[in-house]
């Protein structure tokens, strides 16, 4: 019976993976890059460094820039400045819908003499979304998420001698290393991935579990974000023009009111609209929970309408979880272990995927099985390469091109399907160190190409990439060498 | 305070890797009593502990320095192995 429980936690280890694997692999690639994806920010703009600016100014300004060059739009998203990121995101639909977003300079508020890039932005949206229409990314990534735990705890049940081989690594044993390599650093970060892969379904919970708000709200959905979060709400535009109030002012009231907590967001919904206002969102400094704050005032009037300081406990269980998730409570340190951990969750992922391909080619492998093992070359060796070529897109796109930071995201994905497909159509003992050995030469050029590496994020950037540069090109030629 | 942390966290990693079974063969070179190996491994836990302790003085809020114990702890873990590695390597295998 124990025998059985343990073969059928096998079985369900192993077809999870097959599964999910390849996309599960670029979610926690992307997951662990958006954990600095300010910094990719300002690697990605380096035209200059930014000033640092009081964030409320800074905010002020962006919100006039917007009211001089974007006033028909329906809403502004301004994201405050931080102490990692020093300047002001907007993001604004244009007459088509479509959503533009822009870095703002701290200074004037303007977008102007700074390149069009989403910069790390992509990575975070990626890392959920997967560049998929709403709601098909986030349910992917909720589903991934859901079977990363469930693999997880598979794990575990079928790793009879975890207390034995704990401090076990055995080198050039082929599938002996291999295992031992999945096993060791699935089980070291084990704390870092169960949280992870869980408060990532918690954080997309609603698409899997829609039912009990359908319940409750039936089809109003807008009841339920009010009921989440009452003093966030948006009414329609009214068709009589008005003025916006000076914002400055709003900004310093909503400032004391958070008490040291700062501002993470202002939204501004019909903002050339007699029914304009504006949403304040504190920030949340030192505390693991994302907003807690919300003010909303009368655009026009200036008149505060709704203030909401967030106290129930299931909402306050929920903005921990989400916040842990998405560390933004965390201090350099912390960063730099969630983005090493993340790592280690790509490289168990990679592992387990290379292992099952591994067991198959020692036996006579039928063709879905070649065509795997071909599509696991392609995605774990592929899917870095386009990532970095991104940071590359950044650099050599002429920055005059239209529709910049479009052309650097379909540089990811014509990179990637290139990847994929000269893995399918070429032997992987010849793809192996071929694209291996394309991914040391992008990182180095990364590198390189953040010369004269003037800042703390430029010779960040630089050694990261160093680093992982050269363990692509170690590994490119002890591939190399067993071909 | 945290670089000591980090020390504490890296020697109790080290000492719960000798005493088990297969650590104490490549670290200590010989088979330990069980007692012996369970003393060796509740003076690493007790490092363990003073390394989160040392880690919660350190920390100006708790709850972060609670979530980034795990990450340490990690990386230790990961070193602790490629120590036993490196040193099975040198000395070539007892058994």
């Amino acid at each position: 019976m124990k025998g059985s429980f343990r073969v059928t936690m096998a079985w369900l280890h192993s077809m999870l993976g097959l599964v999910t694997g390849w996309v599960l692999f670029a979610i926690a690639l992307s997951g662990s890059l958006s954990v600095f994806r300010q910094a990719i920010t300002l690697w990605m703009h380096p035209e200059r460094d930014p000033p640092r600016v009081d964030p409320l100014e800074a905010t002020s300004r962006a919100i006039d820039w917007l009211a001089h060059n974007a006033s028909s739009a329906p809403a502004w998203y301004v994201t405050s400045p931080t102490a990692e990121a020093p300047f002001p995101t907007a993001v604004w639909p244009d007459a088509q819908g479509t959503y533009i977003q822009r870095i703002l300079d701290p200074q004037t508020g303007s977008p102007d003499g700074l390149r069009d890039t989403l910069g790390g932005e992509f990575f975070y949206r990626f890392h959920f979304e997967l560049q998929l229409p709403y709601p098909w990314g986030r349910l992917i990534a909720a589903m991934a998420a859901l079977a990363l735990v469930v693999g997880l705890v598979t794990g575990i049940i079928i790793h009879r001698r975890i207390f034995a081989d704990f401090f076990t690594f055995r080198p050039k044993r082929g599938l002996r290393s291999w295992l031992d390599a999945h096993n060791i650093l699935g089980v070291a970060a084990l704390p870092f991935h169960l949280m992870i892969s869980f408060t990532g379904a918690v954080t997309l919970g609603s698409l899997l579990l829609p039912w009990s708000t359908q319940a409750v709200y039936h089809h109003d959905m807008m009841a339920s974000y009010t009921d989440l979060n009452p003093a966030l709400y948006s009414r329609p535009a009214s068709g009589q023009p008005g003025h916006l109030v000076p914002i400055r002012p709003l900004l310093d009231e909503a400032d004391r009111h958070f008490g040291g907590a700062g501002i993470e967001q202002v939204y501004i919904f019909n903002p050339s609209d007699h029914a304009a206002l504006v949403t304040v969102i504190a920030g949340n400094d030192h505390t693991v929970s994302t907003t807690t704050g919300v003010m909303t005032f009368d655009g026009t009037t200036g008149q505060l309408i709704n203030a909401h300081t967030e106290t129930r406990p299931v909402i306050r269980l929920y903005t921990f979880l989400y916040g842990l998730h998405v560390a933004r409570f965390a201090p350099a340190v912390t960063r730099w272990l969630y983005f090493l951990s993340g790592l280690a969750l790509a490289a168990v992922i990679g592992s387990g995927m290379h292992l099952w391909t591994l067991k198959r080619l020692r036996q006579q492998p039928h063709m879905g099985q070649r065509i795997v093992c071909r599509m696991n070359t392609g995605i774990l060796a592929g899917t870095p390469l386009a990532f970095a070529t991104y940071f590359l897109a950044n650099r050599l796109l002429p920055l005059t091109l239209a529709n910049r930071a479009v052309h650097e995201v379909q540089t990811v994905f014509a990179v990637w399907a290139l990847g994929i497909t000269f893995a399918l159509f070429r032997r992987p003992d010849r793809a192996w160190p071929e694209l291996l050995g394309g991914n040391a030469l992008a990182c180095l050029a990364i590198a390189l190409s953040g010369l004269p590496w003037t800042n703390v994020v430029m010779r960040g950037t630089a050694i990261v990439a160093l680093m992982l540069g050269g363990a692509f090109g170690y590994a490119a030629f002890r591939t190399a060498r067993r071909a | 305070m945290m670089a000591a942390a980090i020390l504490c966290g890296q020697c109790g990693m080290l000492l719960l890797a000798a005493g088990s079974i297969r650590g104490s063969d490549i670290i200590l070179r010989r088979s330990l009593s069980h007692l012996l190996r369970r003393s060796i491994q509740t003076a690493g836990m007790l490092l363990l502990v003073l390394s989160l302790v040392l880690q919660l003085r350190a920390a100006q809020a708790p709850v972060i320095a609670l979530i980034t114990w795990p990450g340490w702890i990690s990386i230790e873990i990961v070193l602790a192995t490629l120590a036993c590695t490196v040193l099975n390597d040198l000395r070539g295998p007892r058994r």
